[in-house]
């Protein structure tokens, strides 16, 4: 087996971080354990400075952050208990970029209007504990993880997925992913 | 002009004045809701039985996409901040179609701020009154006659070849070089 560290950009949001901060420490602790990486470290930073008013925040750079890391991620796990709009925004980027993506809530999942968005890249989970979280996030890394037995690519091959991968921006695995779904007719 | 008016059902007691309003300002600069929820969802959520109904967010999310993809423009009450909120807002800048966010509390010192697009509008409001200015400015701003054009058309295996490369090579994508070359025309068509 080779493959690198899967990716993942985890975002949430910072209304309630006192609230959240326990479970988002989970989820980066988890991702590490499933030998993923985490693309942007705001957790911290943002706790920090949420003494502060908002005022001082620097949105522009916060967002453009944000936008960055999504495109360099392989997968995307959204916290999304607080519901904010700028983690709506997100999961729209990402699934335009076909990223899979695990949204987290602490609330009932069917009185939510993410509910009613059906992709197959997107997996809304419901979790009450920290155990719970260890448990979704653990399988949601292992089925997206990055690490894939090697095929044995020709040179064609490999230069047109290179190519597929800068032009779409997409990861190399998710264009064989979506080749083989259209081979299977279920796109 | 279709219409996108959107907000949310969460907090509609609050925001249905305005969202009338809006309404009947979009109706005053001649534009068409492309999808009339309003009423029918504050109706449902006044019924006695209204919480024990369950919602077919299934049904909403996808009347709403569709809205989305028929109007020519959105128009998002954004007061709550809500997580589906920002989903429609991309959304609809996905399909280039410009957006109007409006607020009861300033937006300044939100995220959204930083959601750098020339197609994003937001705006502040605390009246009524405040709602049929900022509205009727973006629907005129955005009227047929003053917006970006789009049209269909169809190109060969060759040119699309061309345009593939090019786009890979340079980054931009296919619209821009096409653009680009029209406007090197059109500037070379000047210069002569």
């Amino acid at each position: 087996m080779s493959g690198i560290a899967t990716r993942v950009h985890l975002t949430g949001s910072s209304r309630n971080p006192a609230e959240d901060l326990p479970y988002l420490r989970q989820i980066i602790s988890t991702v590490h354990e499933c030998q993923g990486s985490i693309v942007l470290n705001w957790i911290e930073t943002a706790h920090f400075k949420s003494k502060d008013s908002y005022a001082t925040w620097d949105w522009n750079d916060i967002v453009n952050n944000n936008v960055d890391a999504l495109k360099r991620a392989h997968v995307v796990i959204i916290e999304g208990t607080s519901h904010g709009l700028l983690q709506g925004y997100q999961l729209a980027l990402a699934l335009e970029r076909r990223l899979p993506v695990l949204f987290l809530t602490r609330e009932s999942i069917d009185t939510l209007p993410i509910s009613g968005i059906k992709s197959r890249l997107l997996l809304i989970k419901a979790y009450k504990t920290t155990a719970d979280l260890q448990k979704v996030i653990t399988k949601f890394m292992e089925a997206n993880s990055q690490a894939f037995e090697q095929p044995p690519l020709s040179e064609t091959t490999r230069r047109f997925l290179k190519n597929q991968a800068l032009v779409t921006g997409q990861t190399e695995a998710a264009i064989i992913d979506q080749v083989i779904q259209e081979r299977l007719g279920r796109l | 002009m279709i219409v996108f008016l959107t907000g949310s059902s969460w907090e509609l007691r609050e925001d249905l004045p305005y969202l009338r309003r809006a309404v009947r300002a979009i109706q005053r600069n001649e534009g068409v809701l492309a999808r009339d929820w309003i009423e029918p969802t504050f109706e449902r959520s006044e019924h006695p039985n209204a919480k024990r109904q369950p919602i077919d967010w299934t049904k909403v999310m996808q009347g709403t996409l569709d809205a989305i993809s028929r109007s020519d423009v959105v128009i998002i009450e954004g007061t709550s901040y809500r997580f589906s909120q920002g989903y429609q807002v991309a959304i609809a800048l996905q399909q280039k179609k410009p957006v109007l966010l409006l607020s009861r509390s300033p937006q300044q010192n939100r995220s959204v701020s930083g959601i750098q697009n020339k197609l994003l509008t937001l705006a502040d409001y605390q009246t009524e009154e405040d709602i049929d200015k900022i509205v009727g400015r973006f629907l005129r701003e955005n009227a047929i006659a003053t917006k970006d054009l789009r049209f269909n058309f169809f190109i060969d295996r060759q040119i699309y070849n061309y345009l593939r490369s090019v786009a890979f090579e340079t980054g931009q994508n296919k619209s821009e070089i096409i653009r680009d070359l029209i406007l090197r025309e059109i500037h070379r068509g000047q210069k002569d």
